[in-house]
């Protein structure tokens, strides 16, 4: 079973650290997102699970097996990993048609030519392209382009599939798009998915676990609710969540009424129609709430608020470390 | 930026002029256009007509015909298929033909092969090669020639002259070795081999490291991916420098006048002239055409090609890093084999000139026989040296490298201000009918050769309404400024095109004038390309022959036209002097150029 175990892997490029002592156990069948701000590691960690980079030190094994291994000099080639790697620009090779750069993969490992069809077939058919069989990528749509990749990436039926910030390049529907159907090829091939994104929603939507990173450093390492509920640090819980959490503070949990005990006055408003962010000045400080249907309100105008739920969180002013979880009673 | 549709403009015409001319860019690309006719294709079409006219002397007394009448003679002389249109047109083309094959290939070969070892592996000496191998490059090819024959030549073949390898090994090479076809195809391969390296380079360097990569996880073996991925994908940009070395190596006129001269194989550039000079002035324009449709061919050939899908963008902003394939046991090997082949087509030209230009007797390399007078020999000196004294005492000398540099400098600033007004006005007005043709005519006379666009300068210098031009300063200097526009306005075009035009348009918004616009803000932002459209003319004109070999009012009225007729004279050690000199020049004017805009002929590619 393709388990995926990174022990002390530590990445430096002349003085700095790309990725610094991470260590990291990707369960089979897993869908894990590598998240953070760009420069934080995370591609890096990606390139290196894949053979692409190889780390400074530390051990890498994949199924058991170990692929990296500083101590023992082992450092497999990508080719020799059983893997599959979309990349962000596709990568697809502008020569070729659609079923020339699907087949490829087939083509390497001597498959005989009724069998490339075949499973050419069956990819072009699961991703909805047959149509574009005969084309060449740049006569493709980014989304076209995308799933051609996504079956070039599939073709040899990998254990595991690496994919770097995919969706990145596509227009904001289609993205929303491809990540049901991701999803949805997930759970259909039976492999496990290392997937690197700085779009936290899309970690959020798309992950068993979310693997948040910073500097090169492993924040937290949870499911995406545990993320977002029990952030670890100030960063994690700013970096996670539909708004920046500036005081422990998830949106949701600070309704706007009449009857709040806190007094402030609207900075801005963005309303979506199914609900309105609202940034509130209280005090000299900056707050964010939600408050749910369409609603507005005039900016300057004063409000009430209030801090409601008991998962609000307490962080070290020093450390910015989550010192624990709770409720706020006024007095 | 104008908006690209059809203007519907009813008011009165007169209003409409105005409004037209409102726009400085209007002004600017109506001027272009009337001058460039004037200066491209009034001068094409005197040839044509000279193609079917008498001249006076040799084919006057040859037809019997009146001179300046119509006639078909010069056409059935070429043409007929007999000794003379053998000897004067099909052998020449042949060779012009073969030697273009051979050098596109040899070219293509060596700086593929170069570029690949550079970026994709993990060659010893990177940068040292990449500096080095560009080298040639930025001599004159007729350098590596001189030096061919400077080599090569033995008692056996030619003139007699002993080369340096006779000289120390007492090996005779064959003629063929030595001259024609052969060294040719050497000289020229070699001197474009840069340009192959510089165009593939760039390409293996910026082409997406992904598209391996991907191959790589897909279990392709290095060799599958060099076969499968790598080539394919650089075939469009070897396919189009194999056609610019083509054309280049076709219409290359001092390589074969090197080359060719002592055993008289004649290539169709050198044939020209030599039918001109004797008097055949109608075939001699009949075979500049030639040329000239031939370098339309060429380029047509290659738009089609790159025009089509089969050109790819492979350049993408996010790339990783490409591994490096080791060479292992092979790595030193290769790498000294590398320096040895660089060292010896960039460095030892250079010492086989200085050496050649102070020994009295060609071929005697002891110390007895080494003088400094063709350097600075006066005029007592003991041996006919063919000039009153060294070069670096001649007036001669001195004069006409101060008209080479005058040339060049008066070149560079016609054809750099030029270059950059064409630019912005043909950018300002993209799209428009007359942003199209100013921006064509502009590239028009770089698909002439050389040779051939001389040629045609002469025709219209020697028609009756233009005999004022004939042999002054001022034709030289128009041929020059027309013939080296092309590059300048692509790129002024293209350094125009990266300025968006919000910031030209927020500065009109503030009332600025146009003349402060361009010296304030568009100037100022492309300062090192601007800059480099300047000093690119200057590089070119020091080093060019064939387009005034036929221009000049005598042999030693330019440095290079003057090192030429040494050649042909034989005074070799004054030709390796003057060489030499000349190389000294340009590598002041290219470390001038780095200096002042950063840029580099290896930069972005060198290790």
């Amino acid at each position: 079973m393709p388990e995926i175990i990174l022990e002390n892997v530590t990445k430096r490029f002349d003085k700095f650290v790309a990725v610094d002592n991470l260590n990291l156990k990707i369960e089979d069948r897993g869908f894990v997102t590598l998240l953070g701000p760009s420069g934080c590691g995370k591609t890096t960690t990606l390139r290196m699970i894949a053979g692409l980079e190889t780390p400074t030190t530390g051990r890498i094994l994949i199924d058991g097996q170990p692929v990296y291994d500083s101590s023992k000099g082992i450092n497999l080639p990508p080719n020799k990993r059983d893997i599959g790697f979309l990349f962000q620009n596709y990568a697809l090779w502008p020569h070729m048609t659609v079923f020339e750069n699907i087949s490829f993969g087939l083509e390497m490992l001597k498959w005989d030519k009724a069998r490339i069809r075949k499973r050419v077939d069956e990819l072009l058919a699961l991703l909805r392209i047959e149509q574009f069989e005969k084309r060449y990528p740049a006569e493709l749509s980014g989304g076209q382009q995308q799933r051609v990749a996504i079956a070039r990436t599939l073709a040899p039926s990998p254990k595991v599939l690496f994919m770097d910030e995919p969706l990145s390049n596509l227009d904001a529907k289609l993205r929303q798009e491809m990540r049901a159907e991701l999803k949805r090829l997930h759970s259909d091939t039976n492999s496990t998915f290392v997937y690197v994104t700085h779009d936290q929603l899309e970690a959020m939507t798309l992950s068993t676990r979310v693997c948040l990173m910073e500097n090169g450093l492993l924040q937290q390492y949870d499911p995406p609710l545990t993320v977002y509920n029990k952030p670890a640090n100030r960063f994690v819980a700013s970096f996670v969540g539909p708004d920046q959490m500036i005081i422990g503070v998830r949106p949701e949990f600070m309704p706007i009424k009449e009857t709040g005990q806190i007094e402030g006055r609207i900075y801005s408003t963005l309303p979506t129609g199914m609900e309105t962010t609202v940034q509130v000045i209280c005090d000299g400080t900056m707050l964010t709430g939600v408050v749910f249907g369409s609603v507005d309100f005039p900016i300057d105008s004063a409000v009430k608020l209030d801090l409601t739920g008991d998962s609000l969180v307490l962080f070290d002013a020093e450390t910015g470390s989550a010192l624990g979880y709770g409720a706020v009673q006024f007095r | 930026m104008t908006q690209n549709y059809q203007e519907v403009n009813k008011e009165p015409l007169k209003y409409r002029i105005k409004a037209f001319f409102a726009k400085p860019a209007n002004i600017l690309l109506v001027i272009f256009l009337v001058t460039l006719i004037v200066l491209s294709l009034i001068p094409l079409i005197t040839m044509l007509s000279n193609m079917f006219t008498v001249h006076i002397g040799t084919e006057k007394k040859l037809y019997r015909l009146e001179v300046g009448s119509f006639t078909l003679k010069h056409f059935q002389r070429l043409f007929a298929g007999d000794d003379w249109s053998r000897v004067n047109f099909w052998t020449p083309l042949l060779n012009s033909f073969i030697v273009a094959c051979g050098s596109g290939v040899l070219g293509i070969v060596v700086g593929g092969t170069v570029a690949w070892f550079i970026t994709r592996s993990d060659l010893k000496c990177k940068s040292f090669i990449s500096s080095v191998f560009v080298f040639p490059y930025m001599m004159p090819a007729w350098t590596l020639a001189l030096f061919w024959t400077n080599m090569f030549q033995n008692s056996k073949v030619g003139g007699g002259n002993i080369g340096m390898v006779e000289s120390v090994f007492g090996i005779c090479m064959p003629e063929w070795f030595v001259y024609g076809i052969f060294p040719m195809i050497i000289v020229i391969g070699l001197h474009y081999s840069p340009f192959a390296y510089l165009l593939i380079g760039g390409i293996l360097k910026n082409m997406d490291a992904t598209l391996e990569e991907s191959a790589t996880i897909l279990k392709a073996s290095r060799w599958t991916i060099i076969k499968r991925i790598t080539v394919p994908i650089v075939v469009p940009a070897i396919l189009s420098t194999f056609l610019l070395i083509f054309s280049s190596g076709f219409s290359s006129y001092t390589v074969p006048v090197f080359l060719g001269s002592a055993v008289k194989m004649f290539t169709l550039s050198t044939k020209m002239r030599a039918l001109i000079q004797a008097g055949y002035q109608g075939q001699g324009y009949i075979i500049a055409f030639v040329s000239i449709a031939m370098g339309c061919f060429i380029l047509g050939i290659n738009q089609w090609f790159t025009g089509k899908r089969k050109s790819f963008t492979t350049v993408t902003g996010k790339s990783g890093q490409v591994s490096l394939v080791k060479l292992r046991g092979a790595n030193w090997p290769i790498s000294i084999f590398m320096i040895i082949f660089t060292i010896f087509f960039a460095i030892v030209p250079l010492i086989s000139f200085a050496l050649e230009s102070i020994i009295k007797q060609p071929g005697n390399y002891s110390l007895s026989n080494m003088t400094l007078d063709f350097w600075i020999g006066t005029e007592g000196s003991t041996y006919e040296t063919g000039m009153i004294s060294g070069i670096l005492l001649n007036p001669t000398m001195w004069k006409a490298l101060g008209r080479q540099v005058l040339l060049a400098l008066v070149v560079a600033m016609i054809v750099g201000t030029s270059g950059m007004l064409i630019g912005y006005a043909c950018v300002q007005r993209r799209g428009t009918k007359l942003s199209q043709a100013v921006e064509s005519l502009a590239f028009f006379p770089y698909l002439m050769p050389a040779m051939s666009f001389g040629t045609i300068y002469l025709a219209v210098a020697t028609s009756p309404s233009f005999k004022f031009l004939y042999g002054t300063f001022g034709l030289l200097v128009l041929v020059a400024s027309v013939k080296f526009l092309p590059f300048a306005s692509r790129s002024g075009v293209n350094s125009m095109l990266q300025i968006a035009p919000e910031i030209e348009e927020s500065a009109i918004i503030f009332g600025t004038p146009w003349v402060k616009r361009m010296t304030r803000i568009l100037f100022p932002i492309q300062k090192s390309s601007i800059l480099s459209g300047y000093l690119l003319p200057v590089m070119s004109v020091m080093r060019e022959v064939a387009l005034f070999t036929l221009l000049v009012p005598y042999a030693r009225y330019l440095l290079t036209t003057m090192l030429f007729s040494f050649n042909e004279t034989g005074y070799a050690q004054y030709g390796s002097a003057v060489t030499l000199l000349i190389i000294v020049v340009i590598i002041i004017i290219n470390n001038l150029t780095n200096k002042l805009t950063g840029a580099s002929f290896d930069k972005g590619i060198g290790g």
